[in-house]
């Protein structure tokens, strides 16, 4: 309903790639936007990879935020981070929620308000570098404990 | 020339001063450590502990423990505190039920008043009738859309809507007509049907004025004004919201109860007095001082104190092989404060603030067992072990070594579990007190204000502090400097405050604003240290009065929090007195005053 073919009308951008039942993802997508107030417009995609897909959205969006979208795969990008490391990325099914939450996270980053988490993971998914992180701290918290 | 070493257990931490002694009776000192606390302490558990931070400072001296002549161990003053909190009112909403949760993104606009029914049911309604329409999970947004225009169509009044689902813009985005809506009601199922409801949404950035006030509840339910008296509770409850519904039932009623939270009796060596907790921190607090010097303390069997009270007792019976008889409490600290609780009746977890009070308890004790340990340690090490001394004198002798001090000079150690004084006056006569109310009072007062219902999380906001995150690569400190970033910061700190602790950033999971989360914190710390500071001087003071003790020295672990000795600094200053965290041999800043009193009690003895 809000669909904005305006260029120059601050929205973020929604990069995908057609499949069978895009659409149907695209929907559950903007409904998340809609919710949270963002403007949002829809670009189809030459690119491949999620990554770049994401990243081309952020850049053409004057908001500086993109979300990529191909079949399986939806990533939220920032014209501001690294094109190989989106802000989020998730493999979906046919998960609405999922899809809900990009689109509502997309809009929480343009207004600088908390990222909601959805009940089944935690905000990202844990890379080994990260890992390796929680688990130096805890044993390192173990071993030096803190006085008092 | 010998080696000796202080040695001071701790409830936390177990500290030791390392020192080399010539023949003429010239002192050098070679080295401090700190380890934590192996234990409880008093017990033979707390040998592993010692032996290591005595390794540690012999290390560091290029020593081993063959070097070791003497080892003096502290006198431990087994002191015990617990605490525990008693609310004294709760808000019960017994039938009528309230939807208060004030979600994120509500749609529509206005108040709308009706009679709930589900969305399935509305098509099969007259034309004519004022309703709500409840909306479950599962159901699309475009389709709840379509049923409800389709609704308008046959002239069915929807005055307002009650969803489950996030979906409160998308629907109101779609309907001919503007009509308030809540969403994210997690017990929609919950909601009751046929019963009469009114629904608000205020526009964003403002908060609803009919529902949150009594009157207003009353003009749209019809109420009588014995009835509004009832409703009180409600309004009061959704005061601030910018969305809200409230549902009849027939049997409507809330009550906002005053629990009984019990009454604690202080004995004192000549008179006795009996407190209701109810009556708040202040008449608790005016009690304790009317009985002093305190006796005992005991609460009522069944309420929280009453319990925490007996609690405190046993621990402190089995830690010496005391019997419980003999254990008594000699004092209690008050403190007002609030907690959230969940609203009963509230359908999507609703919390309203519930004034309660906050009790800290001491029981101190003369006999610990450090013979044994004593002994133990001399087994285990080969090294001659001494008992040195009462704590309180080792500790103000340590603090002495502090650049600028003389006497009349005071001690304030403010641990854990409690808050100890002890003075020097002019003609060396030493004094000591216990008084409960310390660090983990703090922590408790911060755990619940702010509704964490987290002890770890609560301790890294008392002890660190806090930013708001407010892009990828930037945070906002708390004085309002920024702090730049290389790496983007990971996405779980994203527009939250967060807790600077060391290398790491802690996200609080609440939706309150920093300023909120550093006032609770601060004003935490000056309820309970402020507080216990001037009570713990004005009992050591010779004459009563603060005023005739000249210096006063921070020392132990809560001296070291960067706002505390601040905030005591500031508030004694009216007395004209100095007060500062202490500098133990101009080198080990609060830390290590009663191992170093140990090492110097040697010197003094003559040995």
């Amino acid at each position: 309903m809000l669909l904005s073919s305006d260029k120059n009308r601050p929205s973020v951008v929604i990069g995908y790639k057609n499949y069978d039942g895009c659409y149907d993802n695209l929907r559950e997508i903007d409904a998340g936007l809609e919710e949270e107030g963002i403007p949002y417009m829809h670009l189809e995609s030459s690119q491949n990879d999620i990554d770049q897909i994401g990243y081309e959205s952020a850049c053409q969006s004057i908001l500086g935020v993109g979300i990529g979208l191909s079949e399986g795969e939806v990533c939220i990008h920032y014209n501001r981070l690294s094109p190989e490391r989106p802000l989020f990325k998730k493999h979906f099914i046919k998960n609405n929620h999922e899809l809900r939450f990009m689109g509502c996270n997309a809009a929480r980053l343009v207004k600088g308000t908390p990222f909601k988490v959805s009940e089944c993971n935690t905000v990202q998914e844990n890379t080994e570098e990260e890992l390796a992180r929680l688990i130096g701290n805890l044993v390192r918290a173990m071993i030096n404990q803190d006085y008092d | 020339m010998r080696i000796i070493a202080g040695v001071d257990v701790g409830n936390s931490t177990t500290e030791v001063c390392l020192a080399k002694i010539t023949a003429d009776g010239r002192k050098t000192y070679l080295a401090s450590s700190i380890v934590k606390t192996t234990g409880v302490k008093g017990t033979t558990a707390n040998l592993p502990g010692i032996i290591n931070a005595l390794k540690d400072a012999l290390n560091m001296a290029g020593l081993s423990l063959k070097d070791l002549s003497e080892v003096r161990l502290n006198e431990a003053t087994p002191v015990i505190g617990d605490l525990a909190m008693e609310t004294i009112t709760e808000t019960i909403i017994t039938e009528s039920t309230m939807i208060g949760h004030n979600p994120s993104t509500p749609g529509g606009l206005g108040l709308g008043v009706g009679k709930t029914v589900r969305l399935h049911d509305l098509n099969s309604l007259n034309s004519g009738e004022s309703v709500i329409c409840v909306i479950g999970f599962g159901t699309d947004f475009e389709k709840a859309a379509n049923i409800i225009n389709q609704a308008f169509k046959k002239n069915i009044l929807v005055q307002g809507a009650i969803v489950g689902q996030d979906d409160a813009v998308l629907i109101a985005n779609r309907l001919y007509k503007k009509i308030p809506i809540v969403d994210e009601v997690t017990h929609i199922d919950k909601v009751p049907i046929g019963m009469y409801a009114a629904v608000e949404v205020a526009e964003p950035g403002k908060t609803i004025k009919t529902l949150c006030n009594p009157y207003g509840l009353a003009t749209v339910f019809q109420l009588t004004s014995d009835e509004t008296k009832l409703v009180v509770p409600i309004a009061r409850a959704l005061i601030g919201n910018r969305s809200a519904v409230v549902i009849r039932t027939p049997q409507g009623d809330v009550k906002a109860r005053t629990i009984p939270a019990g009454i604690i009796t202080i004995t004192g060596t000549r008179n006795k007095v009996d407190v209701d907790i109810d009556a708040g921190a202040d008449i608790v607090m005016e009690a304790v001082e009317r009985v002093q010097p305190i006796q005992d303390v005991y609460g009522e069997a069944g309420t929280n104190v009453g319990g925490m009270l007996e609690r405190v007792r046993e621990v402190m019976a089995e830690l010496t092989n005391q019997s419980i008889q003999g254990m008594k409490i000699q004092d209690v600290l008050a403190v007002d404060t609030f907690v959230p609780q969940k609203v009963q009746g509230g359908l999507a977890g609703e919390f309203a603030l519930e004034n309660a009070v906050a009790l800290a308890a001491m029981v101190k004790t003369n006999r610990l067992p450090m013979q044994q340990i004593a002994d133990s340690l001399t087994n285990e090490l080969g090294v001659k072990v001494v008992i040195a001394g009462v704590e309180a004198n080792m500790a103000v002798r340590g603090a002495l070594t502090t650049p600028g001090t003389a006497k009349p000079l005071a001690i304030l150690d403010m641990g854990g579990g409690s808050t100890d004084a002890a003075i020097i006056t002019n003609d060396e006569k030493i004094s000591a007190i216990h008084l409960a109310g310390a660090g983990d009072m703090v922590t408790m007062l911060i755990n619940s204000e702010l509704g964490l219902d987290n002890i770890d999380l609560s301790e890294d906001i008392k002890k660190y502090p806090l930013a708001k995150v407010e892009s990828m690569y930037h945070i906002r400190m708390e004085d309002g400097s920024v702090k730049f970033f290389e790496q983007p910061l990971p996405p779980q700190v994203f527009a939250r405050v967060i807790i600077l602790k060391e290398e790491d950033m802690i996200p609080i999971p609440s939706h309150h604003p920093l300023e909120k989360i550093r006032m609770v914190r601060r004003e935490a710390k000056k309820r309970v240290f402020i507080t216990n500071a001037k009570r713990a001087l004005a009992r050591v003071a010779p004459t009563g009065n603060i005023r005739h003790i000249e210096f006063v020295v921070m020392v132990g672990g809560s001296a070291l929090d960067y706002e505390v000795a601040d905030m005591i600094a500031d508030s004694l200053a009216e007395y004209g007195i100095v007060c500062g965290r202490g500098n133990i041999r101009g080198s080990e800043g609060p830390r290590n005053a009663v191992a170093t009193g140990l090492v110097l009690s040697h010197k003094v003895s003559g040995e």
